[in-house]
């Protein structure tokens, strides 16, 4: 560390520039995983530990790095840097804003704040009146407690090693120390399924063996110069360095490259044992270089590798990653890795010796990775993941058999790591799932009515149920529990890894299911020799089965999960036997960063670099990468931008500053380089190992996709963002169709099968996901000047609506002009667009294209003739009868069914939005809100007349006084129908509900969950109970249209012939309610 | 509403569109205000006010002023857009802006407000002979109403100009309002919610700092009260802000009464005393901060609340204890008039009776405190002579 505090001073202020930036990346992830994730989730709770943690090493490294710049420049000190930092800090905490506006009057800066004692926090919190004051004061007292911890370690640290001629002791020391508990639960726990999970969480940073350090500092001594070097002529070691910011990190990372280049001549020998320390080692060390990852468990497990994991164990990937390297290798992945190494042997290839000899190193890299962690403590305190991370690749080779093995293998890693003291992190994620498929990609369910279809775990017919959105699985709501979380596997993947996991019930690890024969076969035999490890190309035969389950994931989700389906995709090509271990550790690592899951296909990269380099060496990098792309992935929790900047450096080679992945970046980049020539070579060359050049090719692809949605995250979207999601997957599936064409043999069934599945799927997910691409786009655009605008007639908050000609009638609504200076308003409207052009149903408004060119933004539509259902109810005060008032309300659930199942919420259904033309219903202005911005002004949110009462529970507690920095209100497919059951009240008793009452008061009834009462509504039970469950509090029990269309059309119809002219029963009600 | 056009005496029905709306006060027998034809204009004698002006408790100066406000108006005759010049913007309120005007043919300031409104011409006249109600309302605490028109999509109200402008800006401007000064405001706020109670039960609504002006004579005036249920109805927008007023059984939609107006006098007299808005209720530290500076500088120390969701916030008020007046600057009947306005059940709360009678009221009424001059210190007005307010250019 402090030779590089030394080299880097120079820089201290470009280093706090970088940190700061990887704050603000993190702190914006940890944010989007309080705000959108299910924070109940075990994988969503990981990974803000991990950022948690992340973070306080950053601060800390923030802080030291100041402190030391002060007392070089003590005069200006940093002034910029200390205003925002505490508001920085404050909001990384979590506590709620009441909160931190006292802290941030109180305190100037982050050096105040820590300076307060416990008692004095409380007392600053204590009075403030909001509810969350308890958890604010554990939050920040937690939080303030590590910052000091983690401060004071680097302090030591830098010190120590400043001092001392050995550095790897007191980094490792450093490590441990640091690895403590840094994180501070900062989710809301409305669900605390923590406790289970934090036994081995503290567990984390401790387990590391100093043995293993020991073992890696001599490699490290030995190879010092050379990974100096090596780390230095790198550019994409240049980028590390930036990643790492601190000072501090740039010693770690200098000391990891220089482990680097150790492991990298360790690896070199084929060797089993020597080979198994080197590419963990490496992988260790890269990945808490990297990633700064505290996972240090990996050396007491890897004793097991022969044993058979414990099939059922489900678990998975997350915890996998910590401690996968050993427990997994060992246990699923044992027989994989024998089978694999015994491949690579056979093969030419060297990289498959040297996925072998990474699988057996793996316990040794997971002791490796203590010294990873010290490292990685130094650079980012991230190395604990890191270890786990780096371990994850491979276990990911290692399990290649398929995506089951994944599962498989990760569980029993699980297991293991649950046991071991040692386990780091924590993979709790999938773990705690109850089945162990390799395969964990969750289901997201939506309540669906379906006539007659039949539940698709115990086979009966069922008329409500669940439904997967992505895969379209179908359960019923009590089944689902028990569904596997197979989201994207095809049923019959499902059955025949249910088969084969029977059949094999030894082989838990092996349970990749289908592949199970393919596997067994090569893989059981090979399980022996671990070191062979080409694992990757031997695979074969699982991996057919991986490309097809990979493929469906990622056509499946078009998000994250398909991600670590690629990597199942990477660690099956892997050949099952080196492969396994990287599955497990992929899979893992997937899991836990939910959203960086991108490791996969960094793990094919590394599969695929060793076969075309056949070096060793090039396994090593490769393994580096995946380790570190997984360890930072999980640790570094930079995850998704990491992610992105690697892959992006990656694929175009441009090697943009990569925050996180300093010396990964120059590996990944080699080894996309390698493995796309070792693609197109390993096809060629290993005829034999089909399945292998597959996998390869597939990873290639995959990672490539994962590229591409990277740089649009980095553009600015959310990596989240299903677009992106589905690029990669569109593309990885393109890859995988390719590749199983050109055939696998061993897997023919499944190759055959892949390619229509693919492409089933991806016309599935086109349907969900607007290709935002320019040139759909521009088919609808509409140049302003061909528009023959005539009257207004309207007004919104967006703007003016005009009648126009343009082939006919037709309305276009204008934008107001303010929409311009806003950069991302502009493409919140061309989202909005894409989404329009696929919606066409009866009951919507035609959409006919826009005007995308600013200042002129507009949209077109066919013009509706009639007047809006409000006109007809508040204005003209026409009475509807209740056949008519069902008939309407029919044809607005069908139009709304439509929509949520393209995927569109209207977000402002209202009367003033339903035409209602010679009888039939026209809904307009779907999709437009969050383009629209809500009026915001000294006097607080304006509020329009007659909008709040659309406004569902959850949406009237979001509503801010003042302009959020981040919109948007949780707008739902629950909200909407919300929106109905208050349309549904007008039609009813042609008022609004709460009429007259102040805006106050109504946002505080809905948002206590008051109704407005029914009474005086004189009406059957039936359509009294629709609106009632219409207005249900909670969204989740709010019907959908579907099934609120079939209970409108149970409505008794009366006199259905001609209804008279003035419905008695409807105004009498209607009067008698006010 | 206008039929009778006679009647000037008896106090108009309180609208009778808001009382339906909002399920207001016990609507006396309704009586038909319009001493005035189509827009304002006062057809009234001044005798006939005179003699409704003797009904009153006030004093001689008091009475004389509204006298002359009245031979004013009685001059303006039917307001038009054309006749206001526009001077400057006062500031803007629920629903519109204030603008500062010059009534042209009579050189008379006043401020107008401008609701935008696109209601159908039922509704509009509706708003308007509801508005007219505020021709009957003459009383020293309730400013003056010049008449109300439509033009163009806006309604306006006219009403007398009030250079020190609304206590919100005050407070701004001063950080916080001396108790002295409070008792006065509270005397005078109370009297004129007696009396739109009392003559035309008419209540408020919307008791708030910036519904209270203030001019260099040192008079003290209540304005904004709802009037119109129709108008209130009619606002394509209303603001939902920082700062709620509403008592809790309002915010609950459940029945309520002249007692909410007591709930939001005593919520903005702490508003005015700490010069923060006291939900959440500030800590003792940030107390002592406020009340460490010197007084004249409070409003740099004042902490503005961090932004609670609105839901939030209404969520305290509805179910947390109500703020209090804690720091010993201020005199144990102060703090216990605002205690006893504070209760969240109405039925607890301190009627406008017994407030009127309360000791720290009985205290501000003998007290001399010079209004004028703080209002002109702080505003950095000119003093000015009681005249001048209401006839500025003559």
């Amino acid at each position: 560390m402090t030779t590089t505090t030394a080299e880097t001073a120079p820089l201290p202020v470009n280093d706090l520039d970088v940190i700061q930036d990887m704050i603000d990346i993190s702190a914006d992830r940890l944010e989007g995983l309080r705000t959108q994730c299910a924070t109940s989730a075990t994988l969503t709770q990981q990974e803000i530990r991990s950022l948690e943690t992340k973070l306080v090493r950053m601060f800390s490294k923030l802080l030291l790095n100041k402190a030391r710049l002060n007392e070089r420049i003590p005069a200006s000190g940093l002034p910029n840097t200390t205003s925002t930092e505490l508001k920085k800090w404050l909001r990384v905490v979590g506590i709620s804003q009441e909160s931190s506006y006292i802290c941030l009057n109180r305190l100037s800066t982050l050096e105040q704040l820590l300076e307060q004692s416990d008692e004095e926090l409380k007392q600053l919190l204590g009075n403030n009146p909001s509810y969350r004051t308890d958890e604010d004061i554990r939050r920040l007292t937690t939080a303030m407690h590590n910052l000091r911890k983690c401060k004071e370690s680097f302090g030591n640290l830098e010190s120590d090693i400043s001092n001392t001629a050995t550095p790897n002791n007191a980094l490792s020391e450093g490590k441990e120390q640091l690895t403590e508990q840094l994180f501070w639960d900062s989710w809301d726990r409305h669900h605390n399924h923590h406790h289970h999970h934090r036994s081995s969480m503290g567990n984390i940073g401790v387990t590391s063996s100093p043995r293993a350090h020991r073992i890696i500092t001599k490699h490290a001594k030995q190879h010092l110069h050379q990974s100096a070097g090596n780390s230095r002529q790198s550019p994409s070691h240049d980028h590390s360095c930036k990643a790492t910011s601190t000072a501090a990190i740039n010693n770690v990372i200098e000391d990891s490259s220089s482990m680097q280049g150790s492991t990298l001549t360790l690896t070199l020998t084929p060797s089993p044992p020597n080979s198994p320390f080197t590419p963990t080692s490496l992988i260790s060390t890269f990945s808490t270089a990297c990633s700064g990852g505290s996972s240090a468990n990996g050396t007491p497990q890897r004793s097991k590798p022969a044993g058979t994991p414990p099939p059922m164990k489900k678990h998975q990937t997350l915890l996998s990653n910590l401690q996968q390297n050993t427990p997994t290798h060992i246990a699923s992945i044992g027989p994989a890795i024998s089978a694999s190494q015994q491949d690579s042997s056979m093969f030419p290839l060297s990289k498959s010796k040297s996925n072998g000899s990474q699988f057996r190193d793996t316990p040794l890299s997971s002791t490796g990775s203590p010294q990873s962690h010290s490292l990685g403590q130094s650079t980012l305190g991230s190395s604990t993941t890191a270890s786990n991370k780096s371990t994850l690749p491979r276990s990911r080779l290692n399990t290649d058999p398929s995506p089951d093995s994944f599962s498989s293998a990760s569980s029993d890693v699980f297991a293991e790591n649950n046991n071991n003291p040692n386990n780091l992190q924590v993979p709790r994620s999938p773990g705690t799932l109850p089945l162990g498929m390799g395969h964990t990609i969750s289901h997201r369910f939506a309540k669906v009515f379906q006539v007659m279809s039949t539940c698709d775990l115990c086979q009966k017919q069922m008329f409500f149920g669940l439904k997967c959105r992505e895969c379209k699985y179908r359960c019923h709501k009590d089944c689902e529990p028990n569904v596997p979380p197979s989201c994207g596997l095809p049923s019959g993947f499902v059955d025949e890894f249910k088969k084969t996991f029977n059949d094999h019930v030894g082989f838990s690890s092996l349970q990749h299911t289908q592949t199970g024969a393919n596997t067994s076969p090569v893989l059981r035999p090979q399980r022996d020799s671990s070191s062979p490890g080409s694992s990757c190309n031997s695979s074969s035969p699982s991996s057919p089965a991986l490309f097809n389950l990979q493929q469906q994931h990622s056509t499946s989700h078009p998000g994250n999960v398909f991600i670590p389906s690629s990597g199942n995709m990477m660690s099956s090509s892997g050949g099952g036997s080196s492969s396994t271990s990287s599955n497990m550790l992929s899979t893992p690592s997937s899991f836990h960063k939910q959203s960086s899951q991108f490791n996969f296909p960094d793990v094919t990269i590394t599969s695929n670099c060793n076969q075309a380099i056949g070096g060793t060496t090039q396994t090593l990098y490769s393994s580096q990468n995946s380790g570190m792309e997984s360890t930072s992935g999980e640790l570094i929790s930079l995850q998704q931008s990491d992610y992105q900047d690697s892959n992006n450096s990656i694929s175009s080679s441009t090697n943009k500053s990569n925050h996180g992945s300093e010396s990964l970046s120059y590996s990944t980049v080699v080894t996309c380089v390698g493995s796309y020539h070792s693609s197109s070579n390993s096809s060629t060359v290993i005829a034999s190992t089909n399945s292998t050049v597959h996998s390869i090719s597939s990873s290639i692809v995959s990672s490539t996709g994962s590229f591409y949605p990277r740089k649009l995250s980095s553009a600015g979207v959310d990596k989240r963002d299903p677009f992106t999601e589905l690029a990669d997957t569109h593309k990885s599936n393109d890859s995988d169709k390719t590749v199983s064409l050109s055939g696998s043999t061993s897997a023919s069934t499944d190759s055959d099968r892949t390619p229509i599945r693919l492409d089933s799927t991806e016309d599935g997910d086109s349907g969900n996901w607007p290709r935002q691409n320019s040139l759909s786009l521009k088919e609808w655009d509409i140049p302003y000047s061909d528009l023959l605008l005539l009257e207004s007639i309207g007004k919104g908050r967006f703007g003016t609506v005009h009648r126009a000609l343009w082939h006919g009638d037709v309305a276009v609504k204008l934008l107001k002009e303010d929409y311009l200076d806003d950069e991302h308003m502009l493409e919140a409207f061309k989202l909005e667009v894409a989404n329009f052009k696929k919606t066409r149903h009866e009951n919507l408004v035609l959409f006919m294209g826009a005007c995308m060119n600013p200042p002129h933004l507009a949209i077109v539509t066919s013009l509706c003739k009639g007047n809006t259902l409000y006109t007809y109810i508040h204005v003209r005060r026409d009475k509807f009868t209740i056949n008519r008032t069902t008939l309407v309300a029919q044809q607005i659930s069908q139009g709304m069914g439509y929509l949520h199942a393209r995927g569109i919420h209207h977000k402002d259904l209202r009367t003033k939005n339903i035409f209602l033309e010679n009888g039939k219903v026209i809904i307009t202005d779907f999709g437009l809100f969050s383009s629209t911005k809500l009026l915001y002004c000294e006097m607080g949110l304006g509020v329009p007349n007659g909008w709040l009462c659309y406004l569902g529970p959850e949406l009237m507690r979001a509503l801010l006084p003042r302009k959020p920095t981040e919109e948007i209100l949780p707008f739902s497919k629950a909200s909407d129908v919300y929106s109905f059951g208050t349309v549904w009240y007008e039609l009813l008793c042609g008022e609004f509900p709460f009429k007259s009452q102040p805006p106050e008061s109504v946002i505080w009834q809905v948002g206590r969950g008051m109704k407005q009462t029914l009474a005086n509504l004189q009406t059957s039970r039936d359509v009294k109970e629709i609106l009632m469950l219409c207005w249900s509090f909670q969204a989740d029990d709010r019907p959908d249209f579907a099934k609120l269309l079939s209970q409108l059309e149970r409505l008794p119809k009366k006199r259905l012939a001609r209804s008279p002219s003035h419905p008695v029963q409807l105004s009498r009600s209607a009067e008698s309610v006010f | 509403m206008s039929k009778n056009k006679l009647n000037l005496t008896l106090p108009p029905g309180a609208v009778d569109a808001t009382v339906a709306a909002s399920q207001v006060v016990p609507t006396p027998p309704f009586k038909t205000p319009s001493g005035t034809d189509l827009l304002g204009k006062p057809k009234t004698s001044i005798e006939a006010l005179t003699e409704t002006l003797e009904e009153l408790e006030m004093d001689d100066s008091a009475r004389n002023r509204i006298k002359v406000f009245l031979s004013q108006k009685e001059k303006i005759g039917e307001l038009s857009d054309e006749d206001l010049e526009k001077l400057g913007e006062l500031g803007s309120g629920n629903g519109g802006v204030v603008m500062k005007v010059r009534h042209i043919p009579t050189e008379l300031i006043m401020a107008r407000k401008l609701i935008h409104l696109e209601v159908k011409p039922a509704i509009k006249k509706q708003i308007i002979r509801e508005l007219k109600v505020l021709h009957e309302c003459n009383f020293p605490h309730i400013v003056g109403f010049y008449g109300a028109f439509y033009s163009d999509g806006e309604i306006s109200i006219c009403m007398e100009y009030m250079d020190g402008g609304s206590l919100d800006l005050i407070l701004k401007r001063a950080g916080r309002i001396p108790e002295s000064i409070l008792g006065k405001i509270t005397l005078a706020v109370l009297k004129g919610l007696s009396y739109l109670r009392d003559k035309h039960a008419i209540m408020h609504r919307d008791v708030k700092p910036s519904n209270i002006l203030v001019n260099s004579s040192g008079e003290i005036k209540i304005c904004d009260f709802g009037v119109s249920g129709q108008l209130i109805d009619s606002m394509a927008n209303s603001f939902v802000g920082t700062r709620s007023y509403m008592s809790p059984e309002r915010l609950q939609g459940t029945h309520y009464s002249v007692q909410s107006d007591i709930w939001s006098l005593g919520l903005s007299l702490v508003e005015m005393a700490i010069g923060m808005y006291p939900i959440p209720p500030p800590d003792a530290s940030t107390l002592e901060a406020i009340f460490n500076d010197n007084p004249e500088d409070g409003q740099q120390t004042v902490v503005e609340p961090k932004v609670m969701a609105i839901f939030e916030l209404l969520d305290y008020i509805v179910n947390e204890p109500p703020p209090r007046l804690e720091h010993k600057t201020f005199t144990d009947e102060f703090k216990d008039f605002v205690d006893i306005c504070l209760k969240k059940n109405p039925d607890e709360r301190a009627d406008l009776k017994t407030l009127l009678n309360h000791a720290w009221i009985r205290k501000a009424e003998v007290e001399e405190v010079d209004i004028a001059g703080w209002v002109c210190k702080t505003m950095d007005l000119p003093p000015s002579t009681p005249k001048r307010n209401t006839s500025p250019q003559q």
